[in-house]
């Protein structure tokens, strides 16, 4: 693994020759007491909500740095002697000063992430290709002339005799081809 | 707005500055929140640098390799059980940045020029 990937993810991070740095603090109790480290502790989850939301669906290698190197400064600013008498307020004031560069960083992200015009035009043309030569695949068969199955043979059904016809309409007087009405 | 290639903003100049004072003090590599502290104490006022402001400037930088950075010895916060850290160490395109900008704001100094007056135009005649 390269250098720019996070620490717990494949391969481990690359290492060179080491360099002096500052040393880790040792933990801090808190002099607050419990409200204000329940305080902190629920901006610090915001934050990491926050780095959550804004790193979904990036590149691997982007979104775990990125909250990798979150998940590190917020450790740092808990265990830091110095860090103000507000600490819930200063992280959250950081987190959502930063929400303009968290997202324009995203839309870099994924901007730098999408393929170029020929590229994606190339991949839709094949895709239009594929996509003919499958329909073409189904409608064929439809097209040409099927042998179909030879009929069963006609059913011998016997009809009832038809009913007698009925009698012919009567007739007005000097109509002597009809019988004469009766009332 | 767009900026020109290869130029600093404000932010970006100040990490690089910083980064010098602290290779001065012979820490050469630093992490996020340390610059964040350093950026915060630079000035008269305690300054709020925020997570995505810091983060994003620092990948500029890199990009543009006035910084270069690795992730520490996976030994060290196992052994200190925290996070690892991301070290960034100032290279030396950064430390021209940081000359040329220092040498930029002497002349501009020399010239009597201040940030949103223009040099070189006189007052309109009454």
């Amino acid at each position: 693994m390269g250098a720019g990937q996070a620490p717990g993810t494949k391969g481990g991070p690359g290492m060179t020759s080491p360099a002096r740095v500052r040393p880790t603090p040792p933990p801090l109790p808190d002099p607050r007491g419990d409200s204000a480290s329940l305080a902190l502790g629920f901006a610090t989850a915001i934050v990491r909500v926050w780095t959550r939301a804004y790193t979904w669906r990036l590149e691997p290698a982007v979104r775990d740095r990125r909250r990798a190197e979150i998940e590190s400064e917020l450790w740092e600013f808990q265990r830091d002697p110095e860090r103000g008498a507000y600490p819930a307020v200063h992280t959250i004031a950081r987190l959502l000063i930063g929400i303009p560069d968290d997202l324009s960083w995203r839309a870099e992200c994924v901007s730098a992430r999408r393929t170029p015009l020929r590229a994606r035009l190339r991949i839709a043309a094949w895709t239009v290709a594929t996509a003919v030569v499958i329909a073409a695949l189904y409608i064929l068969p439809l097209m040409t002339a099927a042998t179909l199955p030879p009929l069963p043979d006609k059913p011998r059904v016997r009809m009832p005799a038809p009913p007698p016809p009925p009698p012919p309409p009567c007739a007005p007087p000097g109509y002597a081809q009809h019988r004469p009405c009766t009332p | 707005m767009r900026r020109k290639p290869g130029s600093l903003v404000p932010l970006e100049l100040a990490i690089c500055v910083c980064a010098t004072e602290l290779r001065r003090q012979e820490i050469v590599e630093f992490h996020g929140y340390e610059m964040a502290r350093r950026l915060g104490d630079a000035g008269d006022q305690k300054l709020l640098t925020a997570y995505g402001t810091l983060y994003r400037a620092l990948s500029r930088l890199e990009q543009m390799g006035m910084l270069a950075s690795r992730w520490e010895d996976p030994e060290i916060p196992a052994r200190e059980n925290r996070p690892g850290r991301r070290l960034y160490t100032l290279t030396a395109a950064g430390e021209a940045a940081v000359r040329d900008a220092a040498s930029r704001e002497a002349e501009q100094a020399a010239a009597g020029w201040a940030p949103g007056k223009r040099p070189g135009r006189k007052a309109a005649p009454a």
